[in-house]
Formats: C-alpha cells, structure tokens, sequence
C-alpha cells in the first residue's frame, strides 16, 4: 500500500466527485487486505464477504466528506475497523453468534492442520524422491503430482503402460517403507493419499 | 487481552479463553481497547490471495446494492417531501415507482439474484414479511432480506441459510413453501438445520427472540436438528399439536389430508401438547429416542410406538422406503416425490402391502417395479398416471 501515493491522491479526489472508475480502483486496491483483515477475525467467508461490502458501501455513501490532506488508508481502516468491532460485539453478546463462532474457529484451526500436514508429507515424499533412480521418480510425478493416466505416461517416456504401472507400484513400496517412520503422527487420510 | 486476541486470529485460543475474551469484549467500556486491538492487528495483516472471488463481478454486485440503497432512499425523500400536502397522490406515487424499481431490478439482474416478484410455477417459494415473494432455484446463489433491506440470510444451492443477527426486538416471520417434486434445506438464525419434503411448507422468524421459546409452524413433512438451548426451548406447531424440545433429532410429518401426525425421534428428547395449553409434565406426552408419538387430530389422542428410525427419515436422503406399506400410503408418498396424480383404478392394488426400497429410480422404473409383484396396466400421460387391472 505504500506504492501509487500520487496516484491514490488522484483517486481519492476523483472519488470525492462521485467517480465510478476511481471507486472501482479502491475496490480492487483493498479488495483482498481488507477481506484477510475481516476473515482473520469473522472466520466465514461469508460474513466477511457481507462486512467487506459494507466497508464499500460506506466509503461510498462517505465520499464527500473525504480529507483530501489525510490518508486514504486511515480512512479506509477506520471504516473497516468500526465493522469489525460491532461484528464483534454482536457475537459477544449473543449465544448462538458466540457457538457460530466458536465453530468456525475449530473448523479453520483443523484445516490449517490439514494443509501443515500435507505440507509434511510433500516435503517428506520428495525427499525420498531425491534418491528413487530418475525414470522411476518421472513415472511418479507424472502419475501423482500430475495426475496422468499410464497410458498417458506410457506414451510421454516411450516405455509400455505395464512398465510405468511396475515403476508406481516400487515407488509406492519405497515412499511408504521410508515414509513411515516420519508419518507416525500424520491423520490416515495421508496414509490414504500414498 | 492482547494475547488472547492474537491467539483468536490465529485460531489457536481455547475454549475458556473464549469464553474470557467474548466476556470482556463484552463490557461496554471495553470499546477503545478492542479498537486499539483491531488496530494493531491492521498493521500485521498480510495480504492473501485465498479469497477466492473474481473482483469484477464483486464489484458489479456492490455497485448494484448501492444503486438500490440509492433508489430506495430517494423514494423515503420523496415521500417525505410530498407527505406535507398531497400525502394521498404521493402515495400512489410510491407504489408506481416501487413496482417500476422492482420490476427494472428483476430484470437487470445478472444470474439469479435477488430475482424479486417473479414467481416460477411450481418453485420453491419464501414469502417475506411484507409479502413479497421470491423463488429460490436449487441452484446458484441469491441473498436474503429483510423489508428494509438488511440481508438476514442466503441461499446456496439448495440450502438456505439465516444469520445469526444483534438481538432484535420484534418477532418477524418469512415462509418457505417447498412444492410436489422438490426437497429444500433450511438453516434457521440459532443454526437449527430443517430438511423439508416435497409439498411442505414452514413459517418461522427470521430472527429468533432472547427470552421467548423458538416457535416455529409446519404443515407436511420435517427432519429437524435442533441446537440445543435449555433456555430458549423449541416448538414445532404442527396443526392442534405442539412438538418441544431443547436440543435433538426428530421427523415430524402432518400433511395437510392426514389426520395423524407422526413424531419420530432419532436422538434427544421432546415433548408433545396440545396447542393452546402449556407443556407442563402432567399435560405433556414424552417420547424417547426410537419412539413415534401419532397424534390423533380427530380423537385428541396420541399413541406411543416403538419404530424403525430409519424409515421415517430416509427421505432426508432422497431415498423411498416402504416397509409394510399398503399401497394407497406408498400412492401419496410418490405423488409428492414426483409431482404426479396417481389415479388407480385397480381395486385389488389399493390395500396390497409392499416393503421396497427406491433410490434413484424414476416414476417409470417404480411403476415397473410395482408391476413385478402384481401385473397390471398403468398410462403416464404429463404428470398423471392412470393405473388400470390387466387385460385378460
């Protein structure tokens, strides 16, 4: 956001005359810090979504009052702080906003265990990759990381598709004899993948 | 608090702290220091891509909600600048320019949105407040509001979702009317989960009350998932008969011909009385999980049995499940599934019993079905079908 301060001046008066293009250009320019800034705090896209649109609408309905000598972003911020404090209020005031929350939470922590998880196994599986002969470590790729037939992968390295399914089969067998040491604590949907 | 905050963003917070952070977000006198909070969490916030929309089209809806918002102030100025001296003429203005807004929305909409006052023959419909009516389509997206435009919920495929809103005062209903042929899902403001059958239709407020009971009308057929809410007891009003609970699983079913109406309780525990009355222990008739309670409309009776869970709710699932059903009970059930008029003309069929299972079959593949056992003749002309004894 510290980049464009000209251009943002130029906005920002432009919006102060009702401009829809200079309105459409903040949209864009805040579009996703504001999104992230509310998401990190409603934890539903679809709440987040809602406030954001509010965020806008208020800018809009406020564009006249704009300082043109102050910052754009302090405004914007204002605005967009405001929203999330009365969302927060509401929730903290009623029950089933508070377990609508509550859930949502859980629901986000688990995924980001998921992707941490996944991220693991990635790492671990390509290091094992390193040292599979190159042929091999080819099929694989081809066949799990980007999802080809084997017929596919047959005809891209010249070798018959019951070649590239023996390749698959010893590649799994290493990945999962090396791997499980590592993959002790890992969900079994990950065990699954493999 | 500091801490506990980060811990909120991160989604690494405990419950108890929670707990301890909403009590003390709570406290009016609180607002700075949250504030200051948000502030500080402003600065950190690192811009990511996840979101997962395309900008142009987000902007286009934006800008939409704030012509309407536009639109709708300019008719409040206007009111208020004709109601001095010709309130009459102004009025009839209004309702012109009202319905001309309504109608330029509806048309300019891009996709389905907030398509208002257009109404599909045999749609699912939900009638607002202020009897407006719109059509939900099992597809797409469209948002929910309130008579002065606050949105209060959405609909996503063939779900639709209230919102949990700030405390409000007044009691206010929508209705969703869900036809022949077509299942629909409803999620109310507490985050009660109801699936409707075909021909059902249920009234509820958009926005349930603190201190009052969650009370709610149904005519047809109902699974419930009720969050529980020892304070805020639950009440399905089906007919004479009222259905509470505090938190649990149970079908209700009453279409309007039957003069029985089946609760079937899947887990929890929920309490039958008549309407009108108090659910007091004494009055009340309470059923355990496995149990169907049939109210009788006509002798104001109701009889406890135990049942086969499974076959009262598997519709929920898009499955038909008879088990020793006559078939005049299984007629009216396929009726509704598929939107079709059964016209059986077989006397021999009527009283015959049938235990079968249907799960994606069409209405041609069940009547062949049904002809294995029993032969006989059947026409489907549009939606009716003319069921006749063979030829010999």
């Amino acid at each position: 956001m510290k980049l464009h301060t000209s251009r943002k001046k130029e906005q920002l008066l432009a919006l102060k005359r009702g401009d829809k293009a200079a309105f459409k250009w903040l949209f864009t320019m805040y579009e996703k810090k504001l999104y992230a800034f509310i998401f990190s705090i409603a934890k539903s896209d679809y709440v987040a979504e809602e406030i954001l649109q509010e965020v806008f609408i208020k800018l809009w309905m406020k564009r006249e009052t704009l300082d043109s000598a102050k910052s754009l972003d302090a405004f914007i911020f204002k605005i967009a702080r405001n929203m999330t404090y009365n969302y927060l209020r509401g929730v903290a005031s009623q029950e089933a906003l508070k377990r609508e929350l509550w859930k949502n939470i859980v629901h986000n922590k688990e995924q980001e265990d998921d992707k941490v998880l996944l991220e693991n196994y990635e790492k671990i599986v390509s290091t094992i990759l390193k040292d599979i002969p190159p042929q091999k470590r080819n099929v694989f790729i081809l066949s799990k990381q980007q999802g080809k037939s084997n017929q596919e992968i047959a005809d891209l390295l010249g070798i018959s598709p019951k070649t590239v399914k023996n390749h698959l089969w010893k590649t799994l067998q290493i990945i999962r004899e090396q791997a499980k040491p590592h993959l002790q604590k890992i969900h079994s949907f990950i065990l699954f993948l493999l | 608090m500091n801490e506990l905050f980060e811990k909120l963003i991160n989604n690494t917070i405990s419950k108890t702290e929670y707990e301890q952070l909403m009590a003390y977000i709570n406290k009016p006198d609180t607002a700075v220091a949250v504030k200051e909070m948000l502030a500080k969490h402003w600065k950190n916030v690192k811009q990511y891509d996840e979101k997962n929309t395309d900008s142009e089209r987000s902007f286009q809806l934006l800008f939409k909600e704030i012509e309407q918002r536009d639109a709708i102030s300019k008719i409040k100025h206007l009111k208020s600048f004709h109601s001095r001296r010709r309130f009459q003429i102004a009025a009839v203005i209004l309702v012109i320019i009202g319905t001309f807004l309504l109608n330029r929305f509806s048309n300019s909409e891009i996709d389905e949105i907030d398509k208002k006052g257009t109404i599909i023959p045999n749609g699912i419909t939900l009638t607002y407040e202020d009897g407006r009516v719109d059509t939900l389509l099992e597809e797409g997206s469209q948002k929910i509001k309130s008579a002065n435009g606050r949105i209060v919920g959405a609909k996503k495929g063939n779900r639709l979702e209230y919102i949990g809103q700030p405390a409000q005062k007044e009691l206010v209903y929508n209705e969703l009317k869900v036809p022949f042929g077509k299942r629909f899902n409803l999620v109310l403001s507490d985050g009660s989960k109801v699936t409707l059958n075909a021909g059902s239709s249920i009234k509820f407020p958009v926005q349930f009350i603190p201190h009052k009971s969650r009370v709610i009308s149904l005519s047809g057929e109902a699974f419930f998932e009720v969050v529980k809410d020892t304070k805020h007891p639950f009440v399905v009003k089906v007919g004479e008969l009222n259905v509470q609970v505090l938190g649990t699983q149970f079908n209700v079913s009453h279409y309007p011909e039957d003069t029985i109406a089946n609760t079937v309780l899947v887990e929890g525990a929920v309490g039958l009385y008549k309407a009108g009355t108090d659910l007091s222990v004494t009055a009340s008739t309470k059923i355990q999980p496995g149990q169907k309670a049939a109210w009788n409309a006509n002798e104001h009776n109701i009889e406890i049995s135990e049942v086969d869970v499974h076959q009262y709710i598997a519709w929920k699932d898009g499955v038909l499940l008879f088990k020793g059903m006559p078939f005049h009970s299984i007629q009216k059930k396929l009726e509704r599934h598929f939107n079709v008029v059964i016209d059986n003309q077989y006397q021999l069929m009527e009283n015959q019993i049938y235990t079968v299972t249907f799960r994606n079959e069409n209405i041609t593949e069940i009547m062949e079905a049904f002809k294995l056992d029993i032969p006989f003749e059947y026409t489907i002309d549009d939606n009716k079908i003319i069921i006749t004894e063979p030829k010999k």
